[in-house]
């Protein structure tokens, strides 16, 4: 069980839950985006001073802040 | 009359289909949130009348987005005779998300699978999910009439089936049935009951319900369970991933990105005001002279004589002013296709993401980027874009420093006054300006930042889109939108404020013809009066000035009416000319009060219509506010310009610098001192013992 901003990259990862102290607007946008329990997830790359992270799951890319992907628990597939 | 609404997920073509649907020209790029408002238009097909309406794109119905928000107000608060859910077909998982939305709300839909790519990513049996999920599915080519026909002929014989919604049964409905009022029609009630479970707050509020049953999570997975379900029913395989290209090794690398993106903005910069624009610019400027102004004046000459006001008015006011404007059609319509290259191509969402850290720091987000660029182009259609931004106060920002931007239409001034008087370096002046709007701007975010407009943490959740290819036909649609804005912006406002300029230059308060009677024009007395302001600035005559007060209708006029005062016809080298000419009206006595007059003219006010268009978007006041600051901010920084260029023509470069130099190194010695100062009291009232608690701020 870790965040997803402390995962390696290009290694998947399944996600766990979205933990219940982020903002309830956030997390309603990542469920409907399709951040759902046991979705499989991957980190792509994040940016320079890694604000900002790029994330693939469901077939597509997505890049999220890392203030909110760190309330993105996963764990290792 | 069918009513019909476009409905989708961001960047799928909503808008493309729309065009095409109803022969219009919206504007359309790669990048989400391009509409954002509704809009709607008739069209008629076999003797039917049919109302299509293009709404934003969207993920669901959350109502968590500005988007949102006008998506699903719309769908709720008017009667609909089919929604056209339109679906990309490399992206379908993420896309009936929104669909299995919309059946729960009980509304007939028609799933359009749209094939923007030619190049598949992945594979699905159509009709086997048609069956499955019991809505007609058309697969279609937006950009396609042929296409887009067969679309119109199901509109028009569209018969709603039985559609299936199993997952319905895994989530407890009864409980959120209970506390829902009794009138409910069958079909809202179970879209009211699912918002209730997910905890949606205007839903709670509207219904009086205070229960919180804590489901969000749940709903978003059985739905995305059923979808999983369906797309493995229908076979489909995906052969990569939605968005991701060999491109973004560079374009997204740590430090490739911004060296990138800095050589692409050159590159962009160069083509359209040096090479090839200038060359088409001067093209369009001798063909003008030699088949038009020329053969008229001519004929002019000949029919009422050089001295009547006629004459005078067609070589000054029409020639001379709209001429000199109208010359820089070409550069004009080449920004924009550049921009709509940038935009069309994807890349513009991977600066958003490149830039998200840097502008996060400084108060702005990343989607800002794509606002502030356009506002190269033209800052009023720039703002409107600023609207898809989440943060209120962090949108106001963007808004309010677009119009520091350096926009099109300024460009015309920094090439006639600073050619006349930098002559070959006049590229670095302009590039220097280019890049003072962004200085300025940067520090104005900051200053708001601090401030008054302290942003909240934002989410910033994107989407990237492919990178696409950009067809020809789109380009040409963008070189005819720009030239005809362009022409008729140049055809009625310019053309029209530019006769208000000439016969406020020509006649006094008394309406008599200065140039034949002798005394003072309207804009003379008027400026005369306005110039002593300007003065510290370098330009204390009436001329610049009331330039500038003609300018405030729009940026283009201030080059039209310099050429105006000084009496020019045509030709952008006899009003160079005429500017080091002490005998004319707009005269600059040196190189830098031209140069504080560009700076002036980069940052005073933004036009008119802009001014409109931000009161609309973020209130009065702080259109007020923001118009206020710029003009200060212009003020000053033009006045420091000027002062600085005077005293190195006084003492010489490395004279000034070093006692520059030396005032900021003192500045910065006494302020160290007080802060040293300051900590020491501190240490000693607290705790007498450690300052490391004091610097973590305990």
């Amino acid at each position: 069980m870790l965040s997803l901003i402390s995962c390696d990259f290009a290694k998947s990862y399944k996600i766990c839950q979205i933990e219940k102290d982020c903002p309830s607007s956030v997390r309603r946008r990542l469920f409907d985006l399709g951040f759902t329990n046991g979705q499989t997830i991957q980190k792509i790359q994040k940016s320079l001073l890694g604000k900002v992270i790029l994330v693939q799951l469901r077939g597509y890319l997505l890049s999220i802040r890392s203030s909110i992907a760190n309330f993105v628990v996963v764990q290792e597939k | 009359m069918i009513r019909v609404s476009l409905i989708g997920n961001p960047n799928t073509g909503k808008t493309t289909l729309f065009n095409t649907l109803t022969g219009s020209n919206e504007h359309v790029g790669n990048w989400h949130g391009v509409t954002v408002e509704e809009k709607a238009k008739t069209i008629h097909f076999k003797e039917q009348e049919i109302e299509v309406v293009d709404l934003p794109g969207i993920y669901s119905l959350s109502r968590l987005s500005f988007e949102e928000k006008v998506a699903t107000d719309y769908l709720l608060s008017h009667q609909n005779d089919l929604v056209i859910n339109i679906c990309d077909y490399n992206n379908l998982q993420r896309n009936l998300y929104l669909t299995l939305g919309l059946l729960e709300l009980g509304l007939k839909v028609l799933v359009v699978v749209n094939q923007i790519e030619k190049r598949k990513i992945s594979q699905i049996n159509l009709v086997k999910l048609e069956e499955k999920l019991g809505v007609k599915i058309l697969s279609v080519d937006a950009a396609n009439k042929e296409s887009v026909q067969r679309l119109k002929e199901e509109i028009i014989c569209y018969k709603q089936r039985q559609c299936f919604l199993p997952y319905l049964k895994f989530l407890p409905l009864k409980q959120a049935f209970e506390v829902l009022p009794q009138y409910l029609q069958q079909q809202s009630r179970i879209f009211y009951a699912i918002k209730l479970l997910e905890d949606d707050q205007d839903v709670k509020e509207k219904f009086k319900v205070e229960k919180n049953f804590d489901q969000a999570e749940n709903v978003a997975k059985v739905r995305y369970d059923f979808i999983d379900q369906l797309m493995s029913e229908c076979g489909q395989k995906n052969f990569s991933v939605y968005g991701q290209s060999k491109l973004d090794k560079i374009l997204l690398n740590k430090f490739l990105a911004f060296p990138a993106f800095l050589l692409i903005l050159a590159a962009v910069f160069y083509l359209t005001f040096f090479s090839v624009g200038a060359f088409l610019s001067d093209g369009l400027a001798f063909c003008l002279d030699k088949f038009v102004s020329s053969p008229i004046l001519a004929w002019l000459d000949v029919a009422v004589g050089q001295s009547s006001w006629i004459y005078s008015f067609f070589e000054t006011a029409i020639f001379g002013g709209v001429g000199s404007v109208l010359t820089f059609l070409p550069q004009v319509a080449l920004l924009f296709i550049f921009l709509s290259v940038l935009e069309d191509s994807g890349y513009l969402a991977r600066v958003a993401f490149v830039f998200e850290d840097i502008l996060s720091k400084v108060g702005l987000s990343g989607k800002s980027v794509y606002t502030l660029l356009m506002g190269f182009g033209c800052s009023t259609s720039a703002i409107l874009t600023s609207r898809n931004m989440e943060d209120e106060k962090a949108k106001i920002k963007t808004a309010l420093l677009t119009p520091y931007m350096s926009c099109s239409a300024k460009f015309p001034i920094y090439v006639c006054l600073g050619g006349a008087f930098f002559g070959a370096g006049n590229v670095f002046v302009i590039m220097g300006l280019y890049i003072l709007g962004v200085v300025v701007a940067v520090l104005m975010s900051m200053l708001f930042e601090k401030t008054l407009l302290k942003s909240k943490e934002q989410s910033f959740i994107l989407e990237f889109p492919p990178y696409r290819r950009v067809g020809i036909k789109q380009v040409f649609k963008v070189f005819f939108l720009s030239c005809k804005d362009f022409l008729s912006r140049v055809g009625s406002l310019i053309i029209s404020m530019n006769i208000i300029v000439w016969l406020m230059a020509n006649f006094s308060f008394s309406f008599s013809y200065v140039a034949q009677n002798g005394g003072q024009s309207m804009l003379e007395s008027l400026g005369v009066v306005l110039a002593p302001i300007f003065a510290p600035l370098g330009f204390g005559s009436w001329g610049p000035v009331s330039a500038l007060i003609a300018g405030l209708i729009a940026k283009e006029v201030i080059l039209s009416s310099i050429a105006l005062f000084n009496n020019v016809e045509g030709g952008q080298t006899q009003l160079a000319m005429s500017l080091s000419d002490p005998s004319s009206a707009v005269y600059f006595s040196s190189a830098s009060s031209v140069l504080s007059y560009l700076v002036f003219c980069l940052l005073y006010f933004p036009c008119l219509s802009s001014v409109g268009v931000l009161g609309k978007e973020i209130s009065k006041k702080w259109t007020v506010f923001g118009c206020v600051c710029q003009f200060v901010v212009a003020y000053f920084i033009a006045m420091a310009f000027y002062n600085f260029a005077v005293l190195i023509s006084l003492f010489g470069w490395w004279k000034v610098c070093l006692g520059f130099a030396a005032i900021t190194a003192l500045v910065y010695a006494i302020i160290f001192v007080i802060k040293r100062c300051r900590k020491k009291e501190k240490h000693c009232n607290k705790c007498k013992k450690c300052c490391t608690k004091i610097e973590k701020g305990e």
